[in-house]
């Protein structure tokens, strides 16, 4: 059964499907702890023709706390990025390294999102605590749903998470 | 006439606390996950306000086992018409406390089951939302709650649930 979040996530990508082109760029810091371990990821942008990077991969135990914290910068110069969808995600994924992205509908442990107007230099971050009962491989990706359809690219943060 | 006087004079002083509940709605529940049934909703709230302390309405309450797979979910909409409001955070957490409706907030500092804070500036129709699955090890009561802060306003919302953990 599809869920509310999900619903929204997917009802804003589509209505910004609609919107005008506009100049909008982000960039992105991603950083996931836990305990001594931290891996962090920097901005990339996701086009048809564009291989991603190699994700950096943290390890974490069953039932132990992992601890994400983001932000999302707009670097435009000038204008506004209306209706910005940010959305995070951890999601279980068959093996470290996948390119495709696994389907939202099943085995997510966290998703959220927000809406934001975009000035130049605003800023949106979060930090989110959470525990994985169930050992293997997770993508937790930070993404920007707006970017892709106005200059055929989007933004995000991608890193691998071993729970083992 | 002096009933007339008694119902205008309850509208007025009704009036500032209406007006309150419309700055934000809130959507919150918890639910259990199922393998078979998949999502088992336990309980759901909306807007509150604070002050007072905890609020005006009961919390409800989910009644759960140990290690049972849950789910929180909320939606948080900014109903202020007026301004963007800068720098806002919303923030949820599960966090053990003493007993059912209390009213006071435990230290956020330790025991914190699972937690997010949002910060963003949120503008009219803004939104956030969430959704964590989490499980409770140890038998108690916590509580489950999303509220805003930081909103240079003389009162935050928030919403709560209380889960009483067997």
């Amino acid at each position: 059964m599809i869920n509310r979040l999900y619903l929204w996530v997917l009802l804003s990508f589509l209505a910004v499907l609609s919107e005008t082109a506009r100049a909008d760029h982000f960039t992105i810091d991603l950083e996931a702890r836990s305990g001594t371990a931290a891996r962090t990821a920097k901005t990339e942008t996701a086009a048809l023709a564009e291989k991603p990077k190699t994700r950096a991969v943290l390890e974490a135990k069953v039932g132990k706390p992992i601890t994400v914290k983001w932000t999302v910068t707009s670097t435009a110069k000038d204008g506004m990025v209306k209706d910005a969808l940010i959305h995070f995600f951890v999601v279980k994924e068959e093996k470290i390294g996948q390119v495709a992205l696994p389907k939202l509908d099943k085995q997510v442990t966290v998703e959220s999102a927000l809406t934001m107007d975009f000035k130049p230099k605003d800023k949106t971050e979060a930090e989110l605590s959470f525990t994985i009962d169930t050992p293997g491989s997770y993508l937790l990706r930070l993404e920007t749903r707006d970017s892709a359809v106005t200059e055929g690219h989007e933004h995000y943060a991608a890193l691998d998470l071993v729970v083992k | 006439m002096r009933i007339r006087i008694v119902f205008v004079l309850a509208g007025v002083l009704c009036l500032p606390f209406l007006a309150r509940a419309e700055h934000a709605r809130i959507d919150l529940q918890i639910s259990q996950f199922d393998p078979v049934k998949g999502e088992v909703k336990l309980a759901n709230a909306s807007v509150d306000q604070d002050p007072p302390a905890g609020g005006r309405q009961a919390r409800p309450v989910a009644k759960v086992k140990a290690k049972e797979p849950l789910v929180l979910q909320f939606m948080f909409d900014n109903l202020y018409p007026h301004k963007v409001i800068k720098d806002a955070r919303v923030h949820y957490f599960v966090v053990p406390v003493d007993k059912v409706g209390q009213k006071t907030l435990p230290d956020l500092t330790q025991n914190v089951m699972t937690e997010g804070k949002f910060t963003l500036n949120f503008k009219p129709n803004g939104r956030v939302g969430a959704r964590v699955s989490f499980t409770i090890s140890k038998p108690g009561i916590y509580l489950l709650r999303v509220q805003s802060e930081n909103t240079d306003s003389d009162h935050e919302h928030f919403s709560a649930i209380d889960v009483q953990v067997e």
